[in-house]
């Protein structure tokens, strides 16, 4: 699956909190100008991983490259092509924009005060007070305008619109893809904005209990799941409607009265066929999904989030 | 570096609500002349004791509220990852942001005393430049000195605090490399307090330096590898600082262990000589790179055999004495708390080895005694006299002198009998005071001597009683006065007249008394016998000081004389001996560089060390700090110590 041409390398990536594993064995890789979404429920061991990506935590065995640089033993060199939008901004309280601009003009290898300057215009944020004074959503607008102006190579997007509302979010979204398609930029991104992001991510990432378990191309992922419906009958057999599931790879299979509601991770005409040859099943629908559906369908039934 | 000033000047910036609460508070001792009950003191001091107060307390403060906040709130708060997610390493930002501290607290220090500088009459008086030693040292010497105090307080408060955060069990070993580190470097530095202050106070120096160097690169270690991890990043320190502190008490320890390994082979001066009657000979010295720690070692001269003499404070003139038959060695070592043990050693032995004796004394004067044949010892604690047996620890007897007396000074007379000069020279204006006690040890009683006319000198040891007389200087208008008075009655039986003040004339040599008289700028040795009658006197020319030694050969006394040079800088002090033919009155002076050890530490009277010919009599003390044995009979001097390559 990695290539040494990929930007962004996690090759068996565990990261352990004492005893409890918040991350096991995972591996992906995010290629050259490719948006990755890294989804999951809260505690799915998503902000861990992103922690070692950027080199701030040590992994328990593992590791995470990016340009072939290990993240953990070569941090520097490695920012200095990256850019970082952490879950919680961690801009210092008593710094402005205007200080914050400054101050990163003066320790990056680039930095474009020009977009900087317009992008805080643009979505309003004060530039003299500090930052500890912003809103949760300006501060975030601050964070990543400065992470834009670096110009980055990567950039690591930790739940970008994490407290932001629909309006803002979308503006972020919409604006991010406007400049990454300009620059060609990888992005990591991980949110809960399943929306929002279904239109940007080129592959997606899904961890459930610190473990990758899907990792597809947006587009793959959304036609291999479907949500198929139908009626069972008195004469049918659970028996049997469970064996001519089998083939169609169920995520989540519900049976509300007599209707049954499943989504499938394998709709191919075989196997969808044999099921709606079984006896007693009528009215069968097959429907595209969206990602939030994908998701939820697959991380609903998980009861303790991510918790080990 | 660029990189470096941005994040200090981001850092300062980041508080700079420091500097405006620093403001506030240097204004505060313009105030305080203003308050009531200021006013019988002039303004300028008041506002400048204010400021020293202030200073004193808010500098450390800062640190201390810096230090555990700088990075360890940034970590807990989440905020770290700022930093990381920059192209800075984790040294750059740990020494930038420590550098921003220190900046901060000394930028607070300035602000806090600009108000009052400017108001002062004399502005210069804080920051001109003198030796640091000079009591009136400059004033910039103190917030200096807060400032190193503010950073040991910065980097102490940021260990702490990544631990408290950290709340790992780490804390456990840290505990135990707690007590490893202060165990190792108190065992290693507790065999020189009060015996060598120099080499406590480099010891401390290198464990201050360990320390800070270990807290500042724990702190980038802490930084660059425990990074947002707060419990790696305690670990991490942890292992940097221990291993730092461990390597700096084992540095120490060696160092200790070196410094007490010296031998009587490696003293490159002699700086103090006990003797005895025998071959026996207890010398403390200095050794090079040793410092202050003055070693003592009981040598046999004659077969070169030796051992040390441990735990003995030299400094405090506790030195090794010998019982007068010469055939044990006493010393007092340091025990527990302020109590001393009596130790002692056999000299007779085919080994020697040290002994402790279950005799513990309170006391810190010198002032015990042991009979002649060392079997019995005598002290003064509390005004209460105590005489034990020395070989089973046993109280013979203990009996209280109720009237307050300071000194005391000891006498064996026999074995069975103490006499006890009790002073009181704070009475001496008003007449009378001292008195002499006799401790019968057979019939278990104590006899109170009638008081007498006393002296002033207190730590006069050499005084003695023969024929139930007693030897005793008097305080004259102008010269001491030698007088012999009787303690039974405390009349003054002869008066032996003037003698040259610092001149030590009071040996008992022989059961006669010398005393060195001034005549004419010409000093006289005078000899007495012990009814106060001149015996004879010779001319022995003039010395800054003279003192008796012993005779090296039966009618060949040994006399002791210094010069002071003071000028052009030197402290020297020359040493010569002469000799006085007491037949013939001749003086020959025999030695420069080199004067008498007897007489020169204040060996006892009437101890065998003064038998006429015994090796004491004829060691003689160079000035280079060497020590030598004369033969009188054929000329020879032979080096001793150091010993000759």
């Amino acid at each position: 699956m990695n290539t040494t041409a990929d930007p962004v390398i996690v090759d068996h990536l565990t990261v352990r909190y004492g005893k409890t594993t918040a991350v096991d064995d995972v591996s992906f890789s995010v290629g050259s100008g490719q948006v990755y979404a890294l989804l999951g429920r809260n505690g799915a061991g998503k902000s861990s991983t992103i922690s070692c990506l950027v080199g701030q935590r040590k992994a328990a065995s593992g590791e995470c490259r990016i340009f072939d640089m290990d993240t953990w033993r070569s941090r520097r060199h490695v920012m200095a092509r990256v850019g970082v939008v952490p879950e919680t901004p961690d801009i210092p309280p008593g710094t402005s924009a205007r200080e914050l601009g400054r101050f990163l003009g003066r320790i990056r290898p680039v930095f474009n005060a020009e977009d900087y300057e317009g992008r805080l215009e643009r979505v309003g944020v004060p530039r003299r007070l500090p930052s500890g004074s912003l809103s949760k959503g300006q501060r975030r607008q601050l964070a990543l305008a400065a992470a834009l102006a670096t110009e980055p190579e990567v950039l690591i997007l930790d739940d970008p619109t994490l407290g932001l509302d629909a309006v803002v979010r979308r503006i972020l979204l919409e604006e991010l893809v406007g400049e990454l398609a300009d620059r060609g930029t990888t992005v990591l991104v991980t949110t809960h904005d399943l929306t929002g992001i279904e239109g940007i991510a080129d592959r997606v990432g899904i961890m459930q209990q610190g473990r990758l378990v899907y990792d597809e191309p947006m587009d793959g992922l959304k036609d291999r799941f479907r949500r198929l419906r139908c009626v069972l009958s008195n004469g049918c057999s659970a028996a049997e409607v469970e064996h001519a599931l089998k083939p169609l790879e169920p995520a989540v299979v519900r049976v509300v009265g007599a209707g049954l509601d499943a989504v499938i991770g394998r709709a191919n005409h075989d196997a969808v066929r044999a099921f709606r040859e079984i006896t007693g099943i009528a009215e069968v629908e097959i429907e595209p999904l969206g990602l939030e559906e994908i998701f939820v369908a697959l991380c609903g039934d998980d009861e303790n989030g991510g918790e080990q | 570096m660029k990189a470096f000033f941005a994040l200090v000047a981001r850092e300062i910036s980041e508080r700079k609500a420091l500097l405006a609460a620093a403001a506030v508070a240097s204004l505060l001792p313009l105030l305080a002349p203003l308050l009531p009950s200021t006013g019988v003191n002039p303004p300028e001091d008041i506002r400048e004791a204010v400021m020293w107060v202030i200073l004193g307390g808010l500098a450390p403060l800062f640190a201390l509220l810096l230090g555990i906040g700088f990075i360890g709130r940034d970590l807990s708060e989440g905020r770290m990852g700022f930093y990381y997610a920059q192209p800075l390493s984790g040294p750059m930002i740990w020494f930038s942001k420590i550098t921003a501290v220190l900046v901060l607290v000394w930028a607070v220090e300035l602000i806090i005393m600009l108000p009052t500088v400017v108001l002062s009459p004399d502005p210069l008086q804080f920051f001109y430049l003198a030796n640091i030693l000079d009591p009136y040292f400059p004033k910039w010497v103190t917030p200096t000195l807060l400032w190193v105090l503010s950073f040991a307080v910065l980097l102490l408060a940021h260990a702490i605090g990544i631990v408290w955060r950290a709340r790992s069990g780490w804390l456990a070993l840290d505990f135990l490399a707690l007590l490893f580190v202060v165990s190792v470097g108190w065992l290693s530095l507790r065999p020189f307090v009060w015996m060598a202050w120099t080499v406590v106070t480099i010891g401390i120096g290198w464990l201050v330096v360990g320390l800070l160097t270990g807290l500042i690169v724990a702190g980038a270690v802490q930084v660059s590898l425990g990074r947002v991890d707060l419990r790696r990043g305690h670990r991490t320190m942890s292992m940097t600082l221990w291993s730092i502190m461990s390597l700096t008490v084992v540095t120490l320890a060696a160092w200790s262990l070196w410094i007490r390994s010296v031998e009587p082979r490696d003293l490159d001066g002699i700086t103090n000589v006990s003797v005895g009657s025998g071959e026996w000979i207890a010398v403390s010295g200095q050794s090079s790179g040793r410092y202050d720690y003055h070693p003592q070692f009981l040598v046999n001269i004659g077969d070169g055999r030796w051992f040390p003499v441990s735990g003995v404070h030299s400094w405090y003139g506790s030195y090794v004495r010998f019982s007068p038959d010469g055939q044990r060695a006493f010393w007092l070592v340091d025990d527990s708390g302020d109590e001393r043990r009596l130790w002692f050693a056999d000299l007779t032995a085919s080994e020697v080895v040290p002994r402790p004796t279950e005799i513990v004394t309170v006391n810190d004067n010198n002032a015990y005694r042991v009979s002649s044949d060392g079997r019995r010892a005598a002290f003064v604690d509390d005004q209460t006299i105590k005489v034990f047996d020395v070989d089973h620890g046993a109280l013979i007897m203990a009996t209280r002198i109720e009237e307050p007396h300071f000194p005391f000074q000891l006498r064996f007379v026999t074995d069975d009998e103490l006499s006890v000069l009790a002073l009181m020279p704070w009475k001496r204006r008003e007449g009378k005071g001292n008195r002499i006690f006799t401790l019968d040890l057979k019939a278990r009683t104590l006899v109170e001597g009638p008081e007498f006319e006393g002296t002033w000198s207190w730590w006069n040891e050499r005084w003695t009683l023969r024929d139930d007389r007693k030897l005793e200087r008097i305080d004259g208008e102008e010269r001491d006065r030698l007088v012999i008075v009787d303690p039974g009655s405390g009349e003054q039986i002869a008066d032996l007249g003037e003698m040259q003040s610092w001149f030590e004339s009071r040996i008992v040599y022989k059961e006669r008394i010398t005393l060195f008289h001034k005549d004419n700028n010409q000093t006289v040795l005078r000899l007495f016998d012990f009814d106060g009658h001149l015996l004879n006197e010779f001319p022995v020319g003039q010395s800054d000081r003279m003192y008796t030694g012993g005779e090296p050969r039966s009618g060949l006394l040994a006399l002791g004389h210094y010069n002071w040079y003071l000028g052009e800088g030197r402290g020297a002090v020359d040493y010569l001996t002469s000799v006085v033919d007491l037949d013939t009155g001749e003086v020959v002076r025999i030695f420069t560089e080199m004067a008498p050890v007897l007489g020169r530490w204040g060996t006892l009277s009437n101890t065998g060390a003064w038998t006429p010919g015994s090796v004491a009599t004829r060691l003689l003390h160079g000035e280079d700090g060497g020590l030598h044995l004369w033969d009188p009979d054929t000329g020879e001097l032979k080096q001793l110590i150091p010993v000759p390559d």
